[in-house]
């Protein structure tokens, strides 16, 4: 069975220094490109936070969890933080078998500063 | 339960020339599931797992892959077919000339095209599951026997595959390293619903992963079944396997000179 590849559904920026992201979709070995290419731009606009909301992710496997990290370099090397949220239960388990919840931000639900603000807007 | 076969093996039988090894053997794979096949040495497991990942051709009918003949695939179908297993064999087969890292690294870089720093990560992350995130950069003949069958094992979870197929394991590792890789075998079928078939003769091992078992014993399946089950068979071989009690020697005696002088 195919599922739909993962994307960024929306990026909203809560002031000049704080990102939300909300992937949709499946982030596995074939379909990482775009989005991996999409994070890292953002990352590298220096956010001090940046927040990826990964309520609508149904799965994700090594390939998804590796570009998280790759995102988790960029914003250490420009002073920011990355959050993850929203896991779904496959991916809280991906995200516990490959320890990244030791060494990342992860909370269950969106904080409320952000909850409370966020509109999803397409991105560009 | 949807108990649909991801694997069908229906009335395999298997020779090395005039030796036959297998004699009509049947049992299905369950998606999602660890099916364990045991056996002592020289029963068939292994030739089994041959023909599951198509080392080894099989007659038509025999072996059916998500409904499919195997003996049908082609080489397109077996080579889609390849892509989303992993092997772990029972030598490890790392290569010598790569280190640790590059070895895990070889088949995304055959199969994937994801960029070098991604993969760089993805082996880290597989070494760190196998316990060798430090040995990254030994070679092969720098690691013991237990790290070779673990830096095998990260290769073969290189393309988090859909079907794992493991040989012996256990073999060459400590009980407490034999214990967290079956710990991790159960922690990939959970999270990733990874359906994985391993080969061994390890007991303990077996009953703690197995959600299907199969006993075999002169290239003949005397029981199928969840552990319990197999427990609780009474079959004299498989008790005798369970219990492990040794063969007793049958050799005529007159046999046993014949053997002797020549």
């Amino acid at each position: 069975m195919r599922s739909a590849a993962a994307v960024i559904k929306g990026v909203q920026w809560i002031n000049d220094q704080e990102v939300v992201v909300t992937l949709q979709g499946v982030l596995r070995m074939a379909s990482v490109c775009a989005p991996r290419r999409q994070l890292l731009q953002l990352a590298r606009k220096g956010p001090t936070v940046l927040v990826i909301d990964l309520t609508e992710v149904s799965a994700i496997d090594t390939a998804g969890i590796a570009i998280l990290v790759e995102v988790l370099r960029a914003m250490h090397a420009c002073g920011g933080k990355l959050r993850l949220t929203g896991l779904t239960d496959q991916v809280k388990r991906m995200v516990e078998l490959t320890s990244l919840d030791q060494v990342l931000e992860v909370y269950d639900s969106m904080h409320a500063e952000y909850s409370s603000k966020r509109d999803d807007v397409s991105a560009s | 339960m949807n108990h649909s076969g991801l694997i069908d093996v229906r009335g395999l039988s298997s020779s090395y020339g005039d030796n036959q090894v297998l004699h009509q053997i049947e049992f299905t794979i369950v998606r999602g599931q660890v099916t364990v096949i045991m056996g002592v040495s020289g029963c068939g497991k292994s030739t089994i797992l041959r023909h599951l990942i198509g080392l080894k051709p099989s007659q038509p009918g025999q072996l059916l892959l998500e409904g499919r003949d195997a003996a049908a695939l082609g080489t397109e179908g077996w080579t889609d077919y390849r892509r989303r297993i992993g092997v772990l064999f029972q030598s490890s087969a790392l290569f010598n000339s790569l280190t640790v890292a590059e070895n895990v690294a070889v088949p995304l870089r055959v199969h994937s095209r994801l960029p070098q720093e991604t993969i760089r990560i993805i082996c880290q992350i597989k070494l760190h599951l196998v316990g060798l995130a430090d040995y990254s950069d030994y070679m092969p003949s720098q690691l013991s026997g237990g790290m070779r069958k673990r830096a095998g094992l990260a290769r073969a979870l290189a393309m988090d595959p859909e079907i794992l197929f493991v040989d012996e394991p256990s073999s060459g590792l400590d009980p407490i390293t034999a214990a967290g890789l079956d710990e991790l075998l159960l922690a990939l079928r959970d999270a990733l619903g990874v359906t994985i078939i391993v080969v061994t003769h390890e007991l303990e091992s077996a009953f703690r992963i197995a959600d299907q078992m199969l006993v075999l014993d002169k290239g003949r399946l005397l029981v199928a079944g969840t552990p319990e089950e197999v427990r609780q068979s009474s079959d004299q071989r498989v008790l005798q396997f369970l219990r492990r009690i040794a063969d007793q020697q049958q050799r005529h005696a007159g046999e046993y000179l014949a053997k002797l002088i020549g």
